[in-house]
């Protein structure tokens, strides 16, 4: 059955990040005041990876149960495409870390949340926040040759690793691609695939219009623009397993739900995934 | 009646240290059962989430602390088992290095650790009879097999592969993420006869021996036949052949005399 392999630290998985970093990324994300989708594209990341880091944590250490790697591409003035790997010490050619490499490069802020107090009020508590991505964006937006280059390391990557867990490709956007139709880049990611299946590929739309918030839709009816549609033409259907284990989490993913999510956190994503046994308590990773 | 001396074997998932294992069982039996606790055989399996921080260390304080200060398994009052829990709980929490915890580890080690427990005790109830008495508790997908006349008697507390998942019921080392009481206690007890065997296993072994059992096989037959020397490969050879999930894998085995 496909999307069954075991994630362990000796066959582990891999997510791809793809962080839009173009010019019309400083617009505000809708609905949303004071929050542009350069933020927003921020903020996922870094919530993406602190709830996958969570998830390798056995408490002191973490296990390297995944490889990571985040693209990010805008352009030059001129349009010259500017893709570059976003985690110190990778390069375009060579993205991955393992998680305890990301682990250990967080910039680690302390922010004041409110929590509850377990007995039904609230309390402001400090959290300590890892940060990998600051908010950056200018110009062209070359998703077509992102796109592209992705698809080189997953296909380096999936030759080292060919009964892995399928790699994760998450793409970051607010899908005004300046460089071409990446309908067909995404067609050829999700054509790439190890014993256990296709590259799953699941795309964050993040969009000016002040529409509510959508996540894992199962068809394309009543998403807000052409650009929301082409971000979800651009997603993988969710495998069985997924759906199942979000119907575990209270988080409704009905059949041919897809992996794409607009103006909301793609987060939850990660809780998708089987690594071992696991309690519901231990799942509400905030 | 009385025990052959149970045998322990134990594997960690392929790929892990002996160190990383997180099931843990213990087993205290005296040389003549009696009838109270002192004199009960005393057998404990727990199995520590992988997802959870710390759980090898609650797994270990939950086998032990069974063994040590046994349950009252008769009563059914699962506020009993919640104040029997309260110092496994607090010991978990003293050897957390809390002021240590990088960030990533955070949010889990207060959330707390978890674990599967199975608990069993065999003792007399009056000195002057033979006769055996077990019970035994299960909370989570450790399972107890009794076998009787080469019939499988007990499956308890799952009774078919399908049942395993990757969200068995768990304690917690965190006295408010207990909300396994009470649908995930289960409870059982029972006599025992001449002959009976007896096997507890944590959930991949468990779920291979009831995946044999329902296609006809008496796969007790071949874990009697293991020697303690095969183990481990024996484990292997399953997993390898799909047959087993790589996991942590334990079996204690005895027999009644």
């Amino acid at each position: 059955m496909p999307y069954s392999a075991d994630i362990s630290r000796t066959n582990p998985g891999c997510f791809l990040f793809l962080i839009d970093q173009s010019g019309s990324m400083t617009q505000a994300l809708g609905g949303q005041p004071g929050m542009r989708k350069m933020d927003q594209a921020a903020d996922s990341l870094n919530r993406t990876l602190n709830a996958i880091s969570q998830r390798c944590s056995q408490g002191m250490d973490v296990r390297d149960y995944f490889h990571i790697g985040a693209l990010g591409y805008k352009t030059d003035q001129q349009g010259g495409s500017i893709i570059q790997s976003l985690l110190a010490g990778t390069s375009v050619d060579q993205p991955f870390l393992l998680i305890s490499q990301v682990v250990d490069i967080a910039e680690i802020e302390e922010r004041e949340v409110r929590e509850s107090d377990g007995a039904g009020g609230l309390v402001n508590v400090t959290r300590n926040f890892p940060v990998w991505l600051r908010p950056d964006a200018e110009y062209g937006t070359p998703m077509c040759e992102a796109l592209d280059l992705a698809g080189v390391a997953l296909r380096d990557w999936i030759s080292q690793h060919p009964n892995a867990f399928p790699p994760i490709v998450i793409n970051i956007s607010d899908g005004m691609a300046t460089d071409g139709d990446p309908e067909n880049f995404a067609a050829e990611i999700m054509s790439l695939g190890t014993s256990d299946g296709n590259t799953l590929m699941f795309n964050a739309h993040l969009s000016d219009i002040a529409a509510m918030p959508v996540q894992f839709p199962a068809q394309p009816e009543g998403l807000a623009d052409e650009h929301a549609m082409k971000l979800f033409r651009m997603s993988s259907t969710f495998p069985p397993s997924f759906r199942d284990l979000a119907a575990t989490l209270d988080v409704v993913a009905e059949e041919n739900a897809r992996g794409f999510v607009f103006n909301a956190n793609l987060e939850a994503l990660v809780r998708f995934l089987e690594i071992g046994t696991r309690g519901v308590t231990s799942a509400d990773l905030h | 009646m009385d025990l052959f001396p149970p045998l322990r074997l134990i594997t960690p998932k392929f790929g892990n240290r002996p160190d990383e294992c997180e099931d843990d069982c213990r087993v205290v039996y005296p040389v003549r059962l009696g009838r109270d606790e002192k004199k009960a055989a005393r057998f404990a399996l727990a199995d520590g989430a992988t997802e959870s921080a710390f759980s090898r260390d609650w797994a270990q304080i939950l086998a032990r602390d069974f063994v040590e200060r046994t349950p009252d398994l008769v009563s059914d009052e699962m506020g009993d088992l919640k104040a029997w829990l309260a110092p496994s709980q607090e010991s978990w929490d003293r050897l957390i290095p809390w002021s240590r915890i990088p960030w990533h580890g955070e949010a889990k080690t207060r959330a707390g650790a978890l674990a599967t427990l199975l608990g069993l005790t065999i003792r007399r109830k009056l000195v002057s009879s033979p006769v055996l008495h077990w019970s035994a508790l299960a909370v989570g997908d450790s399972c107890l097999f009794m076998v009787r006349r080469d019939e499988l008697f007990l499956s308890f507390p799952l009774d078919d592969a399908a049942q395993f998942g990757n969200t068995p019921a768990l304690l917690c080392s965190n006295p408010t993420n207990n909300g396994v009481f009470p649908e995930g206690v289960q409870l059982a007890k029972g006599t025992c006869e001449l002959g009976d065997v007896i096997m507890l296993a944590s959930d991949a072994l468990a779920g291979w021996f009831l995946t044999q059992h329902s296609a006809g096989e008496k796969p007790w037959h071949t874990l009697l036949n293991l020697e303690p020397a095969q183990w481990e490969s024996w484990v292997n050879t399953q997993r390898q052949a799909g047959s087993m999930r790589n996991d942590d894998t334990t079996l204690v085995v005895t027999r009644i005399r």
